[in-house]
């Protein structure tokens, strides 16, 4: 059952009075609990189409249907709500705020939720733990490794239980080790949790931990592989 | 309304303390130099208002209206008009009509060589008690006549720098004549407070003069109306009658550009320590942009990350402000300033805090709107690559 529905998706920019076509009548479709790799040559469309899926960016025309929501038909301040509850993003360099810790970091998405503070201690525990950081909780960004840094930003982005986890390039600042760690953690996210996860990479590799890769080519659908 | 937690905005301010101190101290100068112009203006008004009474009317010399020290009216005035005005006010069978005269006089503390100030004499009979209620005795006692006797308001010896508790008993030279100080008085907010007054006589003498400058009375059931026929039936004696609370307010009015200038020379030096103090905060917040974005991509709608933003300008704002003020006024609370009626003393009041504090506010605002506006113009996706 389909999660993500594009629909003749466009993305266009004005750059010195020329009209850029970033995506380009896209469609695509993504299924609930599945795993994507989003793959392509730079200017290919993949962050635009990530942006869009998160409801940081508007499409020019086309159709975006997330979970059954337009994302055409909300505001900014709905995008945002919409956001908090469906949508948990890891940006490539982490983007944690560096005067709070580690365990305030996952916390700050939860304060948007109607919960408990006992709830919302409950959950922030087991996001740091479910990323093995159980023992950091008082950190700050800057007393962590990269490594460890992406790891409290997966937990912030997976604390809200979001239907959908985005992911910007997640390994791309991090060494060989620390990128296998993360995407031992996406796996068994997808493989334990159902999670549906559409991740941007550049890496092969990496690309090929997904259970799909999509390939845009010049805003396109160039191919899509399943893999074995 | 979702916001921010509060942790986040405290902790928010520890980042780029240099800035942040940079802030805060264009704020408190800011706040200081506002409260200080409110205490100046607000000093002066209120001792010209509250040397006023509705009920009162000075009879002065024809054409001299604009200054009671350059009247100069009979010393038979009060006793005619006393005669002819009825239904003046009455105390003990006192009519409440005092004659007086004023004069500027350089005064020195005895043994000093030369003048250490000028100071508004007032040369008084018993019945300036009367029509001046808010002078109260508040040690010694009334100089007596041809005793070379003074009495002198608390803010005017305190303006030589002698203490008014042990004033009685000094000795002090007015226009070269040794006199004594038998008696202190006050008149909270009054200018009455920097003035001297001596027995109306001793100062005619003192001065060389026939003449009296005015005459104060105050009005029961008859109107300032009657006082003015009275001065029109009486052409003989080139007589002009004013409200009193028309009078200082004619003061005020005259002292009107000395009030602008002091406004404006202050609000533009508050505005150039506000704007460095704005611009500091604006560059510590600017730089916060793809922060800003991370938070919105959480689902933090764009109006909670301003209000975080105008929350902690505020802070570091009216905080630096409201220290300014509160500064100024152990510094400068109480300070003295001469002027030509006489002596004020600046007034640090509610409204002076306010206004430091509104001062703050609006560097707040001002930085804040610097600190977002970037942000503000930029999509989302561009914020979020800003480094």
């Amino acid at each position: 059952m389909s999660l993500i529905e594009c629909r003749s998706l466009c993305k266009d920019y004005q750059r010195g009075g020329e009209a850029v076509h970033v995506l380009d009548r896209l469609d695509l479709s993504i299924d609930r609990g599945s795993y994507t790799a989003l793959m392509g040559p730079s200017g290919s469309g993949k962050t635009t189409l990530l942006n869009l899926l998160a409801g940081i960016d508007r499409a020019s025309s086309g159709e975006l249907l997330v979970d059954g929501t337009d994302l055409a038909q909300l505001d900014r301040n709905q995008l945002a709500l919409w956001r908090s509850r469906h949508v948990g993003y890891v940006f490539q360099l982490y983007n944690l705020v560096p005067v709070l810790s580690a365990y305030e970091n996952v916390e700050l998405p939860l304060l948007l939720h109607d919960l408990t503070a006992a709830e919302r201690h409950r959950r922030v525990v087991e996001a740091l733990e479910s990323v093995d950081l159980a023992t950091r909780h008082g950190h700050l960004p800057r007393q962590l490794s990269g490594g460890q840094e992406q790891r409290v930003a997966i937990a912030r982005a997976l604390v809200t239980q979001p239907t959908l986890l985005l992911a910007d390039e997640p390994t791309g600042d991090l060494d060989r080790t620390n990128a296998d760690a993360v995407m031992d953690l996406f796996g068994r996210l997808h493989r334990e949790r159902g999670q549906t996860i559409v991740m941007v990479t550049h890496d092969e590799a990496i690309a090929r931990r997904a259970e799909r890769t999509v390939r845009l080519e010049k805003g396109r659908l160039a191919t899509v592989e399943v893999a074995r | 309304m979702t916001m921010l937690p509060m942790e986040y905005s405290l902790r928010g301010l520890t980042r780029g303390r240099g800035r942040t101190v940079l802030a805060l101290m264009g704020s408190l100068v800011a706040g200081a130099l506002i409260a200080t112009a409110s205490a100046f203006l607000g000093g002066m008004e209120s001792a010209l208002g509250s040397t006023a009474s509705p009920s009162r009317v000075i009879v002065m010399g024809a054409g001299s209206e604009e200054s009671l020290e350059r009247s100069e009216i009979g010393a038979r005035v009060p006793g005619v008009l006393s005669a002819s005005v009825q239904g003046i006010r009455r105390t003990a069978g006192m009519e409440h009509v005092s004659a007086e005269t004023h004069v500027a006089l350089p005064i020195a503390v005895d043994g000093a060589e030369a003048a250490s100030d000028n100071g508004l004499v007032r040369g008084v009979g018993p019945a300036a008690l009367l029509v001046h209620p808010n002078v109260q005795l508040t040690g010694g006692r009334w100089p007596e006549r041809g005793a070379g006797e003074v009495l002198v308001g608390s803010s005017a010896m305190r303006r030589l720098g002698v203490d008014p508790a042990a004033a009685i008993g000094s000795r002090v030279v007015l226009a070269g004549a040794p006199l004594t100080i038998v008696g202190t008085m006050q008149a909270p907010g009054s200018t009455i407070d920097g003035e001297w007054w001596m027995p109306l006589e001793d100062l005619t003498t003192l001065m060389r003069r026939e003449t009296i400058s005015c005459v104060i009375v105050d009005l029961d059931r008859a109107t300032i109306g009657d006082v003015q026929a009275f001065t029109l039936s009486r052409l003989d004696l080139e007589l002009a009658v004013l409200a009193e609370r028309d009078y200082y307010a004619s003061l005020l009015a005259f002292f009107a550009p000395v009030r602008v200038l002091v406004a404006v020379v202050a609000t533009l030096m508050a505005l150039a320590a506000a704007l460095g103090g704005a611009s500091a905060l604006a560059a510590a917040f600017s730089e916060r942009v793809r922060e800003n974005a991370v938070l919105e991509t959480l689902g933090y709608p764009r109006h909670a990350v301003i209000l975080d933003v105008l929350l902690q300008c505020t802070i570091v704002a009216v905080s630096g402000a409201a220290v300014g003020g509160l500064l100024a006024q152990w510094l400068f609370g109480g300070m003295l300033v001469e002027f030509s009626m006489g002596t004020f003393a600046l007034q640090f009041d509610a409204r002076a805090t306010l206004l430091a504090a509104v001062t703050g506010f609006v560097v707040a605002i001002v930085a804040a709107f610097l600190s977002t506006w970037r942000w503000i113009g930029l999509p989302t996706p561009e914020a979020l690559r800003t480094t």
